[in-house]
């Protein structure tokens, strides 16, 4: 168990190895943040009387809470997969006595944490000295956690289903790019899903990508019946084990193609 | 083309106030046509006076005046007429076929067409560039990327040329060649050529002038066979050994 | 002349490199279709639920910005990347290579390439131009027109001058390439502001985004003005070809600084 703690310990360290940057990275959140409120705010004083699906009030709780999860749940693994492969360090990550996914999972989390600390954190900071609103709803908070916690597993098998394809794709960057944009939008991350026009949000129900924004940050910011909240729990838990039993899938056939690559 | 350097002298600054004398006093002068080898040990100051000469720095004090003319006042003048070679850093571009590179560095320094037909019957000849022409430097041998470099430096017939490790990680075989190919341009075409090497073979077979440089100051200056005959050896693996232990010893006195 | 037959050699150069990998040519281009079409899909989603935004419909907003995007397609096409690859050049020394050369290295940096991954941008960018073009209620006479057509050109001006002052800046070995996404980025950085009109915004990004890093000069006041929308400065919109010729030397300027501090202090 040492050994995965110490991974964690490097997924943290790496990230902190770039003071410049974490500030540079800091600052663009602020700029996003400022961007989304003074829009979603432009578009509301505008349109009164229209029917919205969500208020102002919600909407603005919504980016907000979407944009402090996303400054820690952000995920490189697949660039980091596909780095290893690019440079064969694949090869000796392989022969470590080590569960090459749950060792990616360690250096996730450890990385998360530092992610927590340095952006969330001084996010959340800035957050109640200019915009003090009651984020959450209190009820729902506990919930909400549990929602995150299966949000970020269905983030990570995701990614690591996506990045272990490249051990036969070699090259999955160009898959990456397409599918972060359209991440980007159907995931909630961006604009809250309850905005979406009835085709898209068909669409949605098949893919997992609203369960990793959309389901948690609406439970921390929107009232919702208990059989709803239980409801949008079970969506999440099926993609979990769906996408749990794929990731092994994919990991046993791409070993295999990989080792008759020869490295 | 015969090189001048002057009172040459370069200081770096460095952070939190520091300088660093990288270049101190140098003189010298490279007559037209001979063949210089250009040697000090790592950290010398070889490369900023190199630099300077090629025009890539701006000396603090002093001057580098090639044939007459300076980079101040003549720069597009001594580009068209300088040729540089460095040995881990190909001038050709990466992915494409060499020959069009070449047809690149042709019309970039306007070289008539016939006058660009003689050089590459000529080079392919003795280089046999013919074997790999049409293929991209990525896809090439080190020593066959080499000559495909000296090829491209050399299509345009420059007065001088400066070579940076020609033979750094090549092949006897295509290290000779290499050299006999340096040597009949330098003899067909009285081509000035600044060898900055720490081969020391290649300085035996090609130079008959040498400059030594260690730690910013001028070392040496002077034929190979009168360095020789100074340290009383003919092997120059030993002089320059002696030599640069010597700066080094200067250097702990001083310290 | 001379500098055409060039960057003749120079494009087909590049050409031939780039298709050696065409595979990897084909799904770049995909790629970054679709990122660019999410955005606009992600913007039609936001309009699916309003109408207006501070008195511009979703049409004004639209032509708007691919306005301002038509332009900085076509100077990214020439000037991104060599701008964004200065710190690396200079880094491994290619930098030095190019000043041995009897083009200036500018010159021979921007020629050598082109960045054909903003095709998607400027395409797409047509394509929703002239779609929110027909629903908008401008008056084209001929001096609206020629308004229009000197904005453009003023704002292409602006945005390279912009990507060449980021450039310039890694002369001065200062590595840059955080903060200048943050300015220049085109999906998470200030750029993104003038995707919508400015007076949404607090009067301080106003100011940013007019005097500072003016974007605001690329679509924003020149479409206002043509669209009869209120300026708190109305004059603003005759400014963009002075905004274009003070950048554009500013960054000339830098650049030729930055040059010379690079022949005199090195790496």
């Amino acid at each position: 168990m040492r050994k995965y703690a110490d991974l964690a310990m490097i997924g943290i360290k790496e990230h902190t190895a770039y003071a410049g940057s974490l500030w540079a990275n800091f600052l663009a959140k602020i700029v996003y943040l400022y961007m989304q409120y003074a829009l979603w705010t432009g578009l509301f004083s505008s349109n009164t009387g229209k029917n919205i699906p969500l208020s102002q009030d919600e909407t603005i709780r919504y980016i907000i809470v979407a944009t402090l999860l996303s400054a820690f749940m952000e995920c490189d693994v697949i660039a980091w997969i596909n780095g290893q492969i690019q440079s064969g360090d694949v090869a000796n990550q392989l022969i470590r006595p080590l569960d090459y996914k749950f060792m990616i999972f360690a250096k996730h989390i450890g990385t998360s944490v530092a992610r927590f600390v340095i952006y969330t954190v001084p996010l959340g900071i800035v957050i109640s000295i200019f915009y003090p609103v009651r984020l959450f709803c209190r009820e729902q908070l506990l919930y909400g956690i549990l929602s995150i916690i299966l949000a970020y597993m269905i983030q990570f098998l995701y990614s690591v289903i996506i990045g272990l394809m490249a051990f036969w794709l070699i090259v999955t960057w160009p898959l990456n790019m397409l599918l972060a944009a359209i991440y980007k939008l159907l995931s909630g991350a961006w604009i809250p899903a309850a905005m979406f026009p009835e085709f898209l949000t068909v669409i949605n129900l098949i893919l997992p990508f609203r369960a990793i924004y959309a389901i948690p940050v609406t439970i921390l910011t929107s009232p919702m019946s208990f059989a709803s909240i239980c409801e949008n729990l079970l969506v999440q838990l099926i993609w979990v084990a769906v996408l749990f039993i794929t990731s092994e899938a994919v990991w046993i056939v791409g070993k295999n193609k990989l080792i008759v690559q020869g490295g | 083309m015969s090189i001048e350097v002057n009172n040459l002298t370069k200081i770096y600054r460095l952070k939190r106030g520091q300088k660093k004398l990288a270049v101190d006093n140098i003189s010298f002068t490279i007559p037209d046509g001979e063949i210089v080898g250009f040697i000090g040990p790592n950290g010398a100051g070889k490369s900023t006076t190199i630099k300077m000469m090629t025009g890539i720095l701006v000396p603090d004090n002093g001057s580098v005046s090639i044939d007459g003319l300076n980079f101040k006042k003549n720069r597009k003048e001594i580009m068209l007429k300088t040729g540089v070679v460095f040995g881990q850093k190909s001038v050709l571009c990466w992915d494409i076929p060499v020959i069009d590179s070449l047809k690149l560095f042709r019309d970039m320094y306007r070289v008539p067409k016939d006058v660009f037909k003689e050089n590459m019957d000529a080079f392919s000849q003795i280089l046999g560039l013919d074997e790999f022409i049409n293929h991209p430097p990525r896809l090439l041998s080190l020593g066959q990327r080499m000559k495909a470099d000296l090829a491209a430096s050399l299509i345009y017939n420059p007065d001088i040329l400066f070579l940076d490790e020609p033979t750094i990680g090549i092949d006897v075989l295509s290290k000779e060649r290499i050299r006999q190919f340096i040597k009949n341009i330098n003899e067909d075409r009285h081509t000035t050529i600044i060898l900055t090497t720490h081969d020391v073979s290649d300085i035996e077979s090609l130079c008959e002038k040498m400059i030594i440089i260690d730690k910013g100051s001028l070392i040496y200056d002077g034929t190979l066979p009168q360095l020789k005959s100074i340290y009383k050896t003919t092997d120059l693996e030993e002089i320059i050994k002696k030599i640069y232990l010597a700066g080094e010893q200067r250097n702990a006195k001083i310290c | 002349m001379y500098l055409l037959k060039m960057y003749r050699h120079f494009v087909i150069i590049y050409m031939k490199g780039k298709l050696a990998y065409h595979f990897s040519l084909v799904f770049e281009l995909i790629a970054n279709t679709i990122q660019i079409g999410v955005y606009f899909a992600g913007f039609m989603v936001i309009f699916h639920n309003f109408d207006t935004i501070a008195g511009w419909s979703r049409n004004e907003v639209l032509f708007m910005f691919t306005t301002s995007w038509l332009t900085y397609s076509l100077s990214c096409f020439f000037f991104w990347s060599p701008m964004k690859d200065m710190g690396q050049l200079i880094r491994s020394g290619k930098f030095d290579l190019y000043l041995t050369r009897p083009i200036g290295p500018m010159l021979y940096i921007v020629l050598q390439q082109f960045q054909y991954t903003f095709i998607p941008r400027l395409v797409l960018s047509v394509f929703f131009w002239l779609y929110s073009m027909r629903s908008i209620t401008i008056e084209w006479t001929a001096y609206a027109v020629l308004f229009y057509a000197i904005n453009m050109l003023s704002s292409f001006v602006i945005f390279s001058a912009i990507t060449i002052f980021t450039g310039a800046v890694s002369f001065w070995a200062v590595k840059s390439e955080e903060i200048t996404s943050l300015l220049t980025n085109n999906n998470h950085g200030l750029k993104n502001y003038t995707d919508y009109p400015i007076n949404i915004y607090g009067k301080g990004i106003g100011f940013l985004l007019t005097f500072i890093i003016p974007y605001a000069f690329t679509g924003y006041y020149p479409v206002a003005s043509l669209l009869g929308k209120g300026l708190p400065h109305p004059g603003f919109a005759y400014l963009s070809p002075l905004i274009a010729l003070i950048s554009g030397t500013a960054a000339y300027l830098l650049w030729n600084y930055g040059l010379r501090h690079y022949n005199s202090a090195g790496a």
